[in-house]
């Protein structure tokens, strides 16, 4: 320390008078008098000694109010130096809480919470610092701390939550994490099983769910016996059921009512579901084995437009956002674009020389993936073909897109990355990415995170920012059938009967969310319900389970 | 060298370095051009004053030099890793009493040395990590303001948070 000017000595001598204040008496001799006459104090001319100090000519307690600060402390050592052992103790213990701060309280508010900003253990913060005293249960409950809670367990706070202000009524905050922990934990540890729909048999191998579409009011199931079951998502009901295709149904879309979006605020391809263009009721696209393309009305039932020109079975369907505009893929190697609207073909998009397998879109740009080993980039509006991406060795199985990068995967077990900007470049494939070692046919992008099952029951996900592999899972016993993820969970089902909740960041296993099936076809989640497509005992069965909390538990006052 | 004064006129000469872990004596410095500050120190009792800043001093001396944390970095770094440990000097160097910690966080606080308040803050939260509300109560000495209603509606409101 730099040289300190002679007075900082003082404040030494201060300190070191602090010390035995605080700290307890010890059987060491103490100094003065007291080591020779130990348990009577000084009185030298044996007067009688004073039974009360107020009959003093003065006031003791005045005096030394009038003493400098220096004084005080001679003063203080004098007294304590002629006090007995038991003397002492007593004024340990009337010093002690005295000492104590309740810092909580003592401190400014904004510091009181950073303190308990640092009690990181929600049990700790709930059950054992909001139970000290009112003040404390007070300070537990500040918007503050909560947002803080949130950020922690990596919660999202919704921009109205993110500021603490007068609109914002008190205790928001700590509902709102309290919302979302209780979901997690019903993620964690066990949901609500709102329905279960054993379908009858009309024939065997009949029955398979080869395709679901969900969004915030709908699930959406289509069969390979050609019907289409439409449930609702709050509470699993069985809605009613679509009639009409001619063969297997082997894909689907579900535009959302109006322009409304909430839980899906733009088109989700996990869950195969975009926000509508303003009309008036939700619909339902569908495809299959009989070449139509159907635009099915979800409230009356009603099958409103019958797409006709694809020459083979359709494999995949995608509506554009906001847009009344639908792109169909056909194993005729094609595809179709449409006015789902007015019910007209628009433009057909040719080039692939296979079968179309797989499609995603964003914006007004489809990307297709097919058996012929390219994946083409699409201009739906003019139909042009802006890019192919060559590098694959055999049939591309699994596509996305999400504005900012296409992945891809295929037979040849390669994951490849590429940029849709630059696709006519030798350089449009970023990465390759291997790791797999059967056919990748499962395949979702996050702005960060790229996840992919494969058919040797393998989950991966890889880094976007590094393009290395961040995990690897062994998911299933045999081929990943469906695959769907967040931030917080990937949700896998599997060939070998298993639906499986893992965590996505650390690929940790966290459970089953179903008990063991015969095969488990499709899966998806939309907020906290999650949608399982299963054989059980030879029969289709429709699994809706919800993971949001008791609402007698969310009510509890606070 | 910088000349400190505290508001109890106790003069301190110290290193501009160790000066400026100060955010507040940095600020100031810079915008008066000036080698003087005199951070007009905590109001109150008597020998308080000098006290904390010696210790404050201390701890400015002993992490002189390390890079200060700005405003963004600091919130960053809270998202990204808020942990609770304290570092070796720095936990030895913050055992000290209540009223001392008190003094410390408040003239933390107050010179904006952003890691010293975090070591005083979290100091104290570790105190009350762990405990029961009856050993907190205890340890700081509060009255517990609680009717056995109130305690068991409490108790009752906050089940959700279980011990997973």
């Amino acid at each position: 320390m730099a040289s300190l000017p002679p007075n900082a000595s003082i404040s030494s001598a201060s300190s070191t008078l602090y010390i035995p204040i605080a700290s307890p008496p010890t059987p060491t001799p103490s100094p003065g008098p007291l080591t020779h006459e130990d348990d009577h104090p000084v009185n030298p001319t044996h007067f009688p000694l004073v039974k009360n100090f107020q009959q003093f000519a003065y006031d003791p307690v005045h005096e030394f109010s009038l003493l400098s600060e220096q004084a005080r402390l001679e003063y203080l050592n004098k007294i304590i130096g002629n006090c007995t052992l038991r003397e002492l103790s007593h004024i340990s213990t009337l010093i002690n809480p005295l000492l104590k701060r309740d810092f909580l309280r003592e401190l400014p508010t904004e510091l009181a919470l950073h303190i308990l900003s640092y009690v990181d253990d929600l049990y700790g913060l709930v059950r054992n610092v909001a139970g000290v005293c009112k003040h404390w249960r007070r300070l537990c409950g500040d918007d503050w701390l909560w947002r803080r809670m949130c950020q922690r367990w990596e919660f999202a706070v919704p921009p109205h939550l993110q500021v603490s202000g007068d609109a914002v009524a008190p205790g928001t905050a700590k509902r709102h994490f309290k919302v979302l922990y209780l979901q997690r934990m019903k993620w964690l540890h066990g949901g609500t099983l709102l329905r279960n729909h054993r379908l009858p048999i009309a024939q065997p191998d009949g029955g398979v769910v080869t395709s679901l579409a969900m969004d915030e009011d709908w699930i959406v199931a289509g069969l390979s016996d050609s019907k289409i079951h439409i449930l609702s998502r709050r509470t699993g009901v069985l809605s009613r059921t679509l009639v009409g295709c001619k063969g297997g149904v082997w894909a689907l879309w579900l535009v959302g009512k109006g322009s409304r979006s909430s839980l899906l605020s733009r088109k989700d391809s996990a869950t195969s579901g975009s926000a509508g263009w303003g009309q008036e009721t939700p619909l339902v696209l569908s495809g299959g084995c009989d070449r139509v393309v159907r635009v099915w009305d979800v409230e009356s039932g009603k099958c409103l437009h019958s797409l006709e020109g694809h020459r083979a079975t359709i494999r995949c369907v995608s509506v554009l956002d906001h847009r009344p505009i639908a792109v169909s893929g056909c194993r005729d190697s094609t595809l179709r674009v449409w006015d789902i609207k007015s019910g007209q073909p628009l433009r057909v998009l040719e080039g692939h020389q296979s079968s179309v397998r797989c499609m995603d879109a964003h914006g007004s740009i489809v990307v297709s993936g097919s058996y012929d080993a390219t994946c083409r980039v699409w201009d739906v509006d003019t139909g042009l073909c802006l890019h192919v991406l060559r590098g694959h060795l055999n049939q591309i199985y699994c596509v996305s897109y999400d504005g900012v990068r296409i992945a891809s995967g295929g037979l040849d077990t390669h994951v490849r990355i590429w940029d849709p900007v630059s696709g006519f470049l030798h350089r449009a494939c970023l990465a390759l990415l291997q790791g797999h070692t059967a056919l990748v046919c499962q395949i979702q992008l996050s702005p960060t995170i790229l996840a992919t099952g494969g058919s040797d029951g393998r989950v991966m996900t890889f880094s976007l920012e590094t393009y290395t592999i961040l995990q690897r899972v062994a998911a299933h016993d045999s081929s990943v059938a469906t695959l769907q993820f967040d931030k917080d969970f990937l949700v896998t089902g599997g060939n070998d009967g298993r639906v499986r909740l893992f965590e996505t960041n650390s690929g940790r296993y966290v459970r089953d969310l179903t008990e063991p099936a015969e095969s488990i076809w499709k899966v998806g989640y939309v907020g906290n319900v999650c949608a399982i497509m299963c054989k059980r005992a030879g029969r289709t069965v429709m699994e809706i389970w919800s993971h949001d909390p008791p609402v007698v538990e969310l009510e509890m006052a606070w | 060298m910088v000349l400190l004064v505290t508001s109890d006129n106790k003069n301190f000469v110290v290193d501009r370095e160790v000066a400026d872990r100060s955010v507040f004596v940095k600020n100031t410095l810079e915008a008066r051009g000036l080698s003087i500050a005199t951070p007009p120190m905590l109001n109150g009792g008597c020998f308080e004053l000098t006290s904390p800043f010696l210790q404050v001093l201390e701890y400015c001396q002993h992490h002189r030099g390390e890079p200060l944390p700005t405003t963004d970095d600091a919130n960053a770094d809270e998202n990204r890793k808020r942990t609770t440990d304290i570092g070796e000097w720095d936990r030895k160097f913050i055992t000290v009493d209540h009223e001392m910690l008190f003094e410390i966080i408040l003239a933390a606080n107050y010179l904006d040395i952003k890691p010293l308040l975090d070591v005083g803050c979290k100091t104290i939260g570790n105190m009350v990590k762990g405990k029961s509300p009856e050993e907190v109560r205890k340890l700081f000495d509060i009255v517990n303001d609680f009717t056995p209603e109130e305690e068991a509606q409490i108790k009752k409101e906050n089940e959700w948070a279980e011990d997973p």
